[in-house]
């Protein structure tokens, strides 16, 4: 896992863990909720109305309370094809991950206004869900929030590395 | 057309560079896409807008975290560790018994955790000590792990088939089902390679103690409930009891009863499990967003039609289109990591191969392909220059050269392509569970 070369403040530390842990309590939720669904439906013969547009949201939740996690501890997946002659000289490196970290940052804010159009949207046309009928645009306006808060705990992040990164990210699938 | 060059080309350097490659993806996608649609930069961003919310908020998806909380839980609780101690009892005392007890719990593993990096990581753990104690070749050792590693992503539940019915829009209960033949098959292929290997260097892996019938039976009662579980997912989604999402579902609160029974179960590995699960989902799912915007891009720009108008024009047959491909696969599997070439080829690919004429069902054409492709990545992990699974082990075996392991992977490299052209010739293999589940 790539690590941050700088002490990270106590704020945004917390900020981060509480949001893994509602990450974490999220996906919970979705998975206690499927299987008592799947009880209902087939040993009580009483399918639960709501557990589809519930899922939903909480899937929401749970990878935009999962993203910021994700960029702070710099765990997007990456190819670096042409990194190898860059990474040799440690200043043209640090201007590179700088560069990263600032278009990070330009990403995550658009992503968050391509969600906040979306949301708008959704207000004004009284866009509902499938099967409760339920208005969506609290969920996509809480997605926007999530966003915003991921966008500012990693400006933060990168205006104190300033580059001095060290590591790789990835995943295992 | 010109314009998915340039975007092709800008993606490489962006991502190439080290940029996130969903961050990459959604650029370029969202700038193509306004680079050719005539209302521009403001249809790019409603279309963006939708995708990532079609991804993000739509109960179906929700299989994706689903498999992988079921694999996280299974992973750090340890409850697969001993799928190698039960094989190696029925197993070791044949020729190459431990290999064989090592490819084979790879496959039980593969079967619940869904990821090939998790499963030569555990196995690396378990199977190459008892292997060197027994004065096997470590070449050899490492090899089989590697290999038997890969197929971590082909039985189902699996990860890459998840994502790549996600990106494709295929049936994920039927990409399931056709992964389960070709899956065995892959375990009965390196089981004929590690014979062969046997024969031609008998001293690289000889044989174990033979273990008493009643210390094999009484090693199934560690392994049982994780049978029992594989078993009632794939049969409920078989038999249509369960969704692909509730088979998610029931695999991850089965798992996670099974662990919790076990006493294997701690606050601390439950939190962290949650913790990494939800990680990694948020990890997927950002570059599927980008995906899914790559994938418009390449089809407002009309890229399938005139890709095949290109092929078309070179003579080649449908067949010799997929030859293109898999030649394609090789080359980048020596540059990019399977993961990312899920992504990256999906968008590109699918649509060619959607509209090839294979003589096959189309219903079921790219259920076919999506396992192709899935084995295609497989062989990237053993693959050098970027072996991901041979890294994994590198980094835990340092006394083994990383030169000696890919020695070791050989024979199981031969296996895969022998695989791979069986699948690629005889599609009935691979479509045969499928058809019959209707």
């Amino acid at each position: 896992m790539p690590e941050s070369t700088t002490k990270e403040s106590s704020f945004v530390s917390k900020v981060t863990e509480f949001l893994s842990y509602i990450a974490a309590l999220s996906l919970f939720s979705l998975m206690a909720l499927v299987f008592i669904s799947v009880f209902f439906r087939y040993i009580l013969n009483e399918p639960l109305l709501f557990a589809e547009d519930v899922m939903a949201i909480l899937l929401g939740v749970t990878i935009f309370t999962g993203v910021p996690s994700v960029t702070l501890n710099r765990r997007h997946i990456s190819v670096d094809l042409l990194t190898t002659p860059i990474k040799k000289r440690p200043m043209l490196n640090r201007i590179r991950l700088v560069i990263i970290d600032v278009g990070v940052i330009a990403m995550t804010y658009f992503m968050a206004y391509l969600m906040f159009q979306q949301a708008t949207r959704y207000y004004q046309r009284d866009t509902i869900s499938n099967t409760m009928e339920w208005p969506l645009y609290p969920s996509v306006f809480l997605f926007v929030v999530l966003i915003l808060i991921g966008g500012l705990l990693f400006t933060h992040r990168a205006y104190r590395d300033k580059g001095k990164i060290k590591g790789h990210g990835g995943i295992d699938i | 057309m010109i314009e998915l060059a340039i975007g092709i080309l800008a993606l490489l350097m962006i991502a190439g560079l080290g940029f996130p490659l969903g961050f990459s993806l959604l650029f370029v996608g969202t700038t193509g896409f306004a680079m050719i649609h005539p209302r521009g930069l403001d249809a790019a961003m409603t279309v963006a807008g939708q995708q990532i919310l079609e991804l993000a908020a739509n109960h179906q998806f929700a299989v994706l975290p689903l498999f992988m909380l079921m694999g996280v839980f299974v992973t750090k609780s340890g409850i697969a560790d001993n799928m190698y101690d039960v094989a190696s009892k029925w197993l070791g005392h044949m020729r190459g018994g431990l290999a064989l007890s090592t490819v084979t719990a790879c496959g039980g593993m593969a079967a619940i955790s869904g990821s090939s990096m998790a499963t030569a990581a555990t196995m690396t753990k378990v199977a190459v000590p008892a292997m060197r104690r027994y004065k096997y070749d470590d070449a050899f050792s490492a090899g089989t792990v590697a290999a038997g590693g890969t197929i971590g992503i082909l039985i189902p539940p699996s990860g890459a088939l998840i994502i790549y019915g996600l990106l494709s829009e295929t049936n994920i209960a039927h990409l399931f089902m056709a992964g389960i033949i070709p899956g065995i098959i892959s375990i009965l292929l390196y089981v004929v390679a590690i014979q062969v290997v046997c024969l031609i260097k008998p001293e690289w892996a000889p044989r174990a103690d033979r273990a008493t019938w009643r210390a094999r039976l009484i090693g199934l009662k560690d392994i049982w409930g994780i049978a029992a579980l594989f078993l009632l997912i794939m049969g409920g989604i078989f038999f249509g009891v369960f969704t692909a999402s509730e088979g998610g579902g029931v695999g991850a609160g089965g798992a996670l009863l099974i662990a919790i029974l076990r006493k294997k179960m701690s606050p601390r590995i439950f939190l962290d499990s949650l913790k990494e699960a939800a990680m990694l989902t948020a990890t997927v799912f950002s570059v599927g967003f980008g995906a899914l915007m790559l994938n418009q891009f390449v089809n407002i720009a009309g890229a399938p039609a005139e890709i095949l108008a290109f092929i078309n024009s070179l003579g080649l047959t449908p067949w010799g289109v997929i030859a293109v491909i898999l030649c394609c696969f090789v080359v980048l599997g020596t540059i990019v990591d399977g993961p990312a070439m899920i992504f990256l080829t999906v968008p590109i690919f699918v649509p060619v191969v959607a509209e090839l004429n294979l003589g096959m069902d189309p219903a079921y054409q790219l259920v076919w392909w999506g396992i192709i492709m899935v084995v295609a990545v497989e062989i990237s992990f053993i693959t050098p220059p970027i072996g991901m699974n041979v890294f994994v082990i590198s980094s835990m075996l340092p006394d083994v050269p990383l030169m000696k392991i890919y020695k070791g992977i050989t024979a199981f490299f031969i296996a895969d392509l022998i695989r791979l052209a069986m699948f690629v010739n005889f599609p009935g293999i691979v479509l045969w569970l499928v058809k019959w589940m209707g």
